[in-house]
């Protein structure tokens, strides 16, 4: 029979505390006091029993389970026959666990207190590491969170303190004027295509579904951190979204990209391309002449190469994709006409009919030809006199002023004076009066480097005396009537002795150069053809500018600018300068110079957009645009090694039928297009573009910011002068 | 079917079903791009709240909230609703800062103690029940002290009534460290009982040396290393029953800290409240 340690006898067990905090020490050893220890751990033991007085004996009053009644019994003063010694009294278990409890809080308290406000406190309470880009822009814990952020408790307030933190993400981050919309697109836009989108319903998985009614009101107040979430770790992927995040927002929901994704429309081709290249002439008639053939490109990367990263094929430049054929071109080969534009000529005017009106004209061509060059006329008008004239003047013809008014001829002087006076200018003063007529904010490749020698030639050349008959007429002297003069000459004249000398208060003829004061007014004779005679025969004037320059033909008193090839600069800056600009003069001289024949053939090639941002002449084919960030982005670097037998034609199919050359000439909308390609089929890429094959996550395609936004918006600081500290 | 089974069964698909439900809102809420981790931080906290009230509620007997079973049942399952709160809440990942991670620490620790001591209170109490006479914890020091003492009267008796000092020898040698040692923390787990089978052994060994009086002796001191083996596994069972405690607790209030600290940094940083 296995013995029992405990007694089962009511009156002698022994009444366990094991909630005090104290215990006796004695306990261990059967000899626990009655008394037990105090609240304080302290002993209170002296002795087993209080003895009662019982009439006037003392009795033992010890306890049953401490063996009942004592021998010795109480002494005679009524104390304990059987003191006990004093112990020290040991912790409860659950005593133990309170003093550990309290010190795992302090520890606690104490991390955190360290945590907050301990000079590690930031590498502390940081949640975890940044990305690597934003590790090394943000410095303080400000520079992305506000400080302090009020705990925000009504929808309104939490709208607040998340737009409050969202601010400071835009102050590096430049989403657009729509930055918290969804896509960045304009409220009103994203409302359009909303509406204009249905779901199909069969195909939409069913969370998606469910969790649709969740987003219903959030989308346009959604946080940068709802889709962007930091403190994970450098290499944390920020963009990466789920499809079903990236559809959630949208009506147009489907399963996957294979299952339900609308069908190209008119993917890649959104826009005209901003070179009139017409693949489909070339490729089926150009390419095939015999005479051609052998410059003609041999594939598609004879004209188109990857750009740097792989994204855009883009248009090698002209030296490489369109030189051989149309460099001869575009220097005025085979040309019928002049090579050159006309820049500046003295137009005709009815002298006759001036001189009948007793308008004094001075000394003036009797054989030229032609009226107002567009840029004669832009920088007339910088003249008050001249605007005023050619107000005046209306629609007359000035080589025929029989019928015009007394007023109207009176201007047509005006305006001769006006072209005189433009001319002298121009010697006197050279280029920068072609900018300050033309008021130009800008001088690249204006001038086209006219040479001052050029101008003072032409003067001498057509005008000898100009300088003086306009700085008389500034004067105020009225020119004598006209007489016929004797013919001038394309050579510089040279200092006649005793030519008289310009007014000492004219400074600007101080410098031009000495010449015969004629005796009364005269009109020109049209100068020779051919310059002086000279030993050795001379080309024409447009073959010794071949390379481009200015030159002028005396017959015509016509000056010209004969371009020097390809993105000839003055060209370029003018049409540039005139392609947006509304008034008459602007629009004459863009229509001289996009003329389908004008010299250059700039417009044959390229086109010229006008859109919401103002007016753009593409000189050049479509590049990369790291700013500007497209919806749908393809990477064709990554595809060429899939690509069959058809090559590029595997998804660039020949659209024969499309009438490509309908979208250029006058139209200005790269919207209103008609592509020499075929959209591309979803059907095409989806049979590689499966989640077990080459994947078919929206983000693979798409982009959910769009519109042209600086990815990092650098802070440049200004440059201050150093104070004097005076 | 016994009611308790039954209750488990039906407390643990009940907890089963919150689990799914909750699981599933947070997917749509993901998906939705609602704040979750806010949502389910709130949630954590309500329940640990929850959870450490049981506590408080032991010490508070006077108010009429249930009684403790049910509390504790609520303790349990609220408990492994919460640890999947938690890892709904932390992205099933390890946390990347130092606070956090030392607050997802002391989580794991409490989180685990508590399953290790619900385990225990499964495991042991039916070993105890089984090993022999059940003895109240507190008393347990008396009692060793109390069979020191007979078994050091019965060798001594022993040995003036033989006029041997066989027993005497083998308690020098075995007994009385047998008698004095106290079990290791996690004896009762790993079922560790060799010193007790060393001294039956050498007992056995010892008997052919003994005449017929020293062998009732040694009849009884087998009967003392017998109870000496209960005693030893009641000590030892009873302390680990107490004992993860010493973990839970303590670290229980910790977390509470830390949970502060950590809500109080969130609501001052957080770009999405």
């Amino acid at each position: 029979m296995r013995r029992l340690l405990q007694s089962i006898i009511h009156n002698r067990k022994l009444y366990d505390r094991p909630q005090d905090e104290w215990t006796c020490g004695r306990a261990a050893e059967g000899c626990a006091c009655v008394f037990g220890p105090g609240a304080k751990g302290e002993c209170r033991a002296t002795s087993q029993c209080l003895p009662a007085k019982q009439g006037d004996r003392w009795v033992c009053t010890r306890a049953i389970s401490l063996g009942a009644a004592c021998a010795p019994g109480p002494l005679p003063d009524g104390s304990c026959g059987c003191p006990v010694p004093p112990c020290r009294p040991v912790r409860s278990l659950r005593s133990q666990r309170g003093r550990l409890t309290w010190l795992a809080v302090c520890a606690a308290l104490g991390v955190v207190l360290l945590a907050l406000w301990g000079r590690s406190g930031q590498a502390w309470t940081n949640p975890g590491p940044l990305t690597a880009q934003h590790a090394t822009s943000a410095q303080r814990c400000s520079d992305c969170h506000v400080e302090p952020a009020t705990v925000a408790v009504t929808a309104v307030a939490a709208a607040a303190r998340r737009a409050a933190h969202d601010t400071l993400c835009l102050k590096c981050h430049d989403l657009g004027r729509h930055g918290r919309s969804p896509h960045g697109v304009e409220p009103a836009d994203l409302a359009r295509v909303s509406a204009a989108t249905k779901s199909n319903l069969a195909k939409v998985p069913v969370w998606l579904a469910a969790a649709q009614p969740l987003v219903r009101g959030i989308a346009p107040d959604l946080a940068c951190a709802a889709c962007h979430q930091e403190h994970h770790g450098r290499d944390f992927a920020l963009k990466q979204m789920s499809d079903q995040q990236c559809q959630v927002c949208h009506q147009g929901q489907f399963a996957s990209f294979g299952d339900g994704h609308p069908e190209f429309t008119d993917y890649p081709y959104e826009r005209r391309t901003r070179l009139h290249f017409d693949h489909t002439a070339h490729l089926q008639n150009h390419f095939l002449l015999r005479q051609v053939v052998a410059r003609a490109p041999t594939s598609c990367s004879s004209c188109h190469e990857p750009a740097g990263d792989g994204r855009q094929m883009l248009v090698r430049d002209f030296a490489q994709s369109c030189a051989k054929c149309h460099a001869g071109q575009i220097e005025g080969e085979g040309r019928a006409g002049a090579k050159g534009l006309v820049f500046l000529r003295l137009p005709e005017f009815d002298t006759n009919a001036l001189q009948a009106a007793g308008e004094p004209v001075g000394e003036w061509p009797a054989f030229c030809e032609g009226g107002l060059t567009p840029f004669m006329r832009w920088m007339l008008e910088g003249d008050v006199v001249a605007r005023d004239a050619l107000g005046v003047l209306g629609p007359a013809n000035l080589a025929d002023l029989s019928a015009a008014t007394p007023m109207q001829k009176a201007a047509a002087a005006r305006l001769l004076w006006s072209v005189k006076g433009l001319l002298a200018d121009l010697v006197a003063q050279g280029q920068g009066v072609m900018l300050r007529r033309m008021a130009s904010p800008t001088k690249t490749g204006r001038t086209g480097q006219l040479p001052a020698d050029s101008l003072l030639a032409v003067q001498q050349a057509w005008l000898p005396n100009l300088l003086k008959e306009v700085a008389a007429y500034r004067r105020g002297e009225k020119p004598a009537l006209p007489v016929r003069a004797a013919p001038a000459t394309a050579s510089l004249p040279a200092a006649k002795p005793g030519a008289a000398k310009p007014a000492a208060d004219d400074d600007l003829l101080s410098d031009a150069p000495a010449a015969p004061v004629p005796a009364a007014v005269t009109v020109a004779a049209p100068p020779p053809a051919s310059p002086s005679p000279a030993l050795i025969e001379m080309d024409d004037a447009e073959l010794r500018v071949a390379e481009g320059g200015w030159y002028r033909r005396d017959e015509t008193y016509t000056l010209y600018y004969r371009p020097d090839g390809h993105a000839d600069s003055f060209l370029t800056a003018w049409l540039d300068a005139t392609a947006g600009d509304p008034s008459s003069s602007a629009r004459a001289i863009f229509a001289q110079l996009s003329d389908p024949q004008a010299p250059g053939l700039c417009m044959k090639c390229h086109s010229v957009d006008t859109t919401k941002s103002g007016t753009l002449v593409n000189w050049l084919p479509a590049r990369p645009e790291p700013n500007h960030h497209k919806f749908t982005f393809f990477k064709h670097a990554a595809h060429f090694s899939l690509m069959g037998d058809q090559g590029c034609k595997t998804c660039h199919a020949l659209d024969a039928k499309a009438d490509y050359a309908a979208a250029f000439g006058t139209n200005r909308d790269p919207a209103i297009f008609h592509s020499n390609f075929a959209p591309l089929s979803k059907d095409t890429c989806a049979t590689c573009h499966q989640p077990g094959a080459a994947g078919a996550s929206c983000q693979q395609c798409h982009n959910y910011h769009t519109g042209t936004l600086q990815t990092l918006r650098a802070p440049v600081s200004d440059f201050k002068r150093p104070s004097t500290g005076n | 079917m016994k009611p308790f089974v039954r209750r488990r069964w039906i407390l643990s698909l009940v907890t089963l079903g919150v689990a799914l439900v909750l699981a599933g809102t947070w997917r749509l809420g993901h998906i939705a791009l609602r704040p979750v981790a806010m949502y389910s931080g709130w949630l954590l906290l309500a329940l640990v709240l929850g959870l450490a009230f049981f506590n408080a509620r032991k010490k508070l007997p006077f108010l009429p909230l249930l009684d403790a079973n049910t509390w504790l049942q609520g303790h349990i399952y609220a408990g492994w609703v919460a640890v999947f709160v938690y890892f709904l809440h932390a992205g099933f990942r390890w946390p990347d800062g130092q606070l956090e991670s030392l607050l997802a620490l002391v989580f794991y620790v409490v989180a685990a103690s508590g399953v290790f001591g619900l385990w225990l209170s499964r495991w042991l109490p039916p070993r105890l029940a089984r090993s022999g006479e059940s003895l109240v914890y507190e008393r347990i020091p008396l009692l060793r002290h109390r069979l020191l003492a007979e078994v050091k009267q019965t060798v001594r008796q022993a040995e003036t009534e033989t006029q041997s000092t066989t027993l005497g020898d083998f308690h020098l040698h075995f007994l009385s460290g047998y008698f004095s040692r106290r079990p290791g923390l996690l004896s009762p787990l790993t079922g560790e009982d060799r010193a007790h089978h060393r001294v039956s052994r050498e007992l056995t060994a010892l008997r052919r040396f003994l005449n017929d009086r020293e062998a009732a002796f040694a009849d009884q001191l087998a009967e003392f290393v017998e109870t000496k083996r209960n005693l030893d596994f009641q000590l030892a069972g009873q302390r680990l029953l107490k004992v993860w405690l010493f973990v839970h607790v303590p670290l229980t209030f910790a977390l509470l800290v830390l949970l502060a600290a950590h809500v109080w940094l969130a609501l001052n940083f957080s770009h999405r409240l």
